[in-house]
């Protein structure tokens, strides 16, 4: 080829690729919510010549660029795995692991898990009645054999140390490393692509709860499974490792009730259920809401079993768990410090409640600012 | 911000003029006083007025002056200086006055090189500034450069960037943690500012212009003379011709020079930043350019040169330490805490060594880059039949890559959400 030939053709492949992003970005549909990030796009700036001298105009300009570019999950999965291909797995926050394993990254170490803590025993001193703990460790502590070379170290076993010297008296602190760690080859504990435990890690805990507190754990057989397919969890819409596989969810429900009770959400409005099991949920995008409806302030499960009344406070990692303990309490209130902002000890005083437990994933326990406990 | 440029560029066209046409040669020299007065006044009130005031306040703190910020206007340091070479060039004669104030203005605000340099001395492109015939053999190197610079900015300079900021915020990350860092520092550096002036050299070809090159492989440089040779080459030239040479240079005594060049390097050093620590980083490398100049520069080059690399290699990079800490990430004070780590807390902690294994290939590609091995290859291979569909696929997955890149650092879920 001719010199000019080549000047040609080179040229040519630039111009075309600026037109051609250009043009895509004319003509592909915009959406303003993104699914897979679960939160909204930026919006095109308003222009004035303030916030064009501020500097302002021009880096929204920015954001909105790359918040609507033309094939943005796949621009964002190529990305991911040419870091992968770099050797620097993880630099999504995600470690892809052997065996389609997603899994997040350590907690960073300077936290508020001791102020967490305290914060909780003070607490359970405060009440009279009697509480206890636990904490889902992180995946990577648990399934750590398929965790890259590069990986970080997880110190969950160090928070364990922690919690069981510093919940002596007041709280009861059920440890449940021993048991996850012991059956996780037999049973996955955790999802693939999610960062939550899976009904079956979430009954390995519920047994250990039992046995903490003294009472008979229904057995496994006393459960129908169903399935579901295709989920694909937070741990995948975080790092868009693409090729993954999905996982199959799949969902516990007691023989004897097959999950039915009253449920009653308090969300600024009250909504009403005849089920822990939100069915309907599976075919959305954020299937592990079909677990009493996701993320609310106040839930309140009438269960129409024998049994005392238990208040849970929690975070996400107590809804697929909630649902076996409803075999063991005739009512169960569940609160999310994140959203329920009343003072706990109103609520109290206005219920009598024969036990309290704390239901938190490690790094939620480790970095939650919503720990408030009054 | 462009009504500054504007009144700037009216007056400098005026002075320009004027300064021809003027016969006394007092007159001249009177202009051109003024209107360099004038540069440096806008530059020093934008760029420096609320770092003199707060320094001011410290020294004399009963006068409370009130605290002056004004926004920084884009470029100012550049445009400033390219404007003071052309009036500096006509009273010089070493060019002629521009009598369009178009074809001025075009030069002022050239928007290639506006952001991030090179600073173009008008007289390297005053025929092009109306003669220019854009050619498609110059567009197509204009894209080669474009892209190369592209790729040096965003594969190269943000993951560095990223390997710095996680290394600098491992605590007790160990001796070979806080070096590694410092290296990938000196590396982002490096990438972001020679990819910026890459791509705006590669514009300026699109558009028919040819600039100067910028920086050339400094960190092959044996000796800290020769870095500065090859770093940021069209500001060292502007300073030796605008600053350094008026003053005297070096004939006028062992005694003057020295201050000449203590004037130079600290005044190079406050044109990157309002800040102490540029000051700072400026006077070391004066401080060191003159030790060279004494003797060392004779002893290095006796010695075997990977020796005189090495200690190229280690001033040059610790420069970047001091350069880093500028007052809003902490100044002085946090340059003086972060120092003990380079000497001494451990060889590397397992944290810092997982960090490191993850960017080992963007380290040894930085490594690669930063010689001219890529620039052989290319020029060995350009001929062969069949290069150019290597090159072309080259530049589409840059292309690619690079957007991939920055769209996915602005991939950001709802952490929150997930619990």
């Amino acid at each position: 080829m001719k010199n000019k030939m080549k000047s040609k053709l080179i040229s040519a492949v630039f111009i075309v690729f600026v037109f051609a992003v250009a043009i895509l970005y004319a003509f592909t549909p915009k959406t303003n919510f993104s699914e897979t990030e679960k939160r909204y796009l930026a919006e095109f700036p308003k222009f004035s010549f303030e916030s064009l001298s501020s500097g302002k105009f021009t880096s929204d300009f920015e954001e909105y660029l790359s918040d609507h570019a033309p094939f943005r999950n796949v621009l964002v999965s190529l990305n991911s795995y040419f870091e992968l291909a770099k050797g620097n797995n993880g630099s999504n926050g995600i470690y892809l692991g052997s065996d389609g394993w997603l899994i997040e990254k350590p907690f960073d170490r300077e936290n508020r898990f001791d102020t967490n803590v305290r914060r909780i025993t003070a607490f359970a001193r405060s009440t009279g009645i009697p509480t206890a703990i636990t904490a889902v460790p992180e995946k990577g502590f648990i399934y750590g054999e398929n965790l890259p070379k590069n990986a970080l170290k997880y110190n969950d076993d160090q928070c364990f140390k922690k919690l069981t010297s510093q919940c002596k008296d007041s709280v009861k602190f059920i440890n449940l490393s021993d048991a996850l760690n012991a059956q996780k080859n037999d049973k996955q504990i955790f999802y693939k692509t999610d960062h939550h435990w899976t009904c079956d890690g979430a009954f390995i805990g519920y047994n250990e709860i039992c046995k903490a507190l003294n009472l008979t754990a229904a057995e496994e057989n006393s459960f129908n499974i169903q399935t579901a397919d295709n989920f694909y969890g937070t741990s995948y819409s975080t790092s868009l490792y693409t090729l993954t596989k999905p996982d199959t969810m799949k969902i516990m429900r007691s023989q004897k009730t097959n999950g039915a009770a009253e449920v009653v959400i308090e969300d600024g409005n009250t909504e009403k259920s005849e089920n822990m099991f939100f069915d309907d949920n599976l075919k959305g995008s954020d299937k592990y809401t079909v677990f009493l409806d996701g993320n609310h302030p106040f839930v309140r499960i009438k269960t129409g079993n024998e049994g005392g009344k238990l208040l849970v406070i929690k975070d996400s990692f107590a809804h697929c768990l909630v649902p076996f303990l409803a075999e063991n309490y005739s009512e169960i209130v569940m609160i999310d410090l994140r959203y329920y902002k009343k003072p706990v000890s109103q609520l109290l005083s206005a219920e009598s409640f024969n036990q309290i437990l704390f239901v938190y994933g490690m790094e939620n326990l480790a970095e939650s600012r919503d720990i408030i406990l009054k | 911000m462009v009504l500054l440029m504007l009144i700037s560029i009216v007056i400098n066209y005026i002075a320009g003029l004027m300064i021809a046409k003027t016969e006394s040669k007092n007159h001249k020299k009177l202009i051109l006083i003024l209107s360099v007065i004038i540069d440096l006044g806008i530059l020093g009130f934008f760029k420096y007025a609320g770092f003199i005031t707060e320094n001011l306040n410290v020294a004399l703190p009963f006068m409370n002056i009130p605290k002056i910020s004004v926004p920084l206007p884009i470029g100012i340091s550049f445009y400033t200086f390219q404007i003071m070479s052309y009036t500096i060039d006509v009273y010089r004669e070493d060019t002629k006055a521009q009598k369009s104030i178009v074809a001025f203005g075009t030069y002022v605000s050239l928007f290639p090189q506006l952001i991030a340099g090179p600073i173009v001395r008008y007289r390297d492109v005053d025929i092009q500034l109306e003669n220019r015939r854009e050619n498609i053999e110059q567009f197509s190197h204009g894209v080669r450069l474009f892209v190369l610079g592209l790729a040096k900015k965003v594969l190269l300079a943000n993951p560095m960037g990223a390997l710095w900021d996680s290394l600098r915020e491992t605590q007790n990350g160990g001796v070979l943690g806080a070096w590694i860092g410092v290296i990938a520092f000196s590396f982002q550096i490096y990438f972001d500012f020679s990819g910026y002036s890459d791509m705006a050299r590669g514009l300026g070809n699109m558009l028919g212009f040819e600039f100067l090159e910028n920086f050339n492989y400094p960190y092959i440089s044996k000796s800290i003379t020769e870095f500065w040779r090859r770093w940021h080459i069209s500001l060292g030239t502007w300073f030796r011709e605008y600053l350094y040479i008026p003053l005297g240079g070096n004939r006028r005594g062992k005694a003057r020079t020295l201050i000449n060049l203590l004037i130079v390097w600290m005044l190079t050093g406050l044109w990157h930043g309002a800040s102490w620590n540029f000051v700072l980083w400026g006077l070391y490398f004066g401080i060191l350019l003159i030790i060279e100049k004494l003797f060392l520069l004779k002893v290095l080059n006796k010695l075997p040169s990977f020796v005189s690399h090495i200690y190229s290699l280690f001033f040059i990079v610790f420069g970047w330490v001091i350069f880093y800490f500028a007052d809003d990430v902490g100044g002085l004070s946090a340059l003086l805490g972060f120092i003990p780590r380079l000497f001494s807390g451990g060889f590397i902690s397992a944290d810092a060594l997982a960090v490191i294994k993850g960017s080992i290939l963007l380290l040894v590609a930085a490594c690669v880059a930063s010689t001219p091995i890529i620039r052989k290859i290319y020029m060995k291979l350009r001929e062969r039949k069949g290069f150019v569909v290597a090159e072309v696929i080259a530049i589409v997955l840059i292309l690619v890559l690079s957007t991939a890149s920055v769209v996915g650092d602005s991939y950001n879920p709802f952490l929150y959400f997930k619990f």
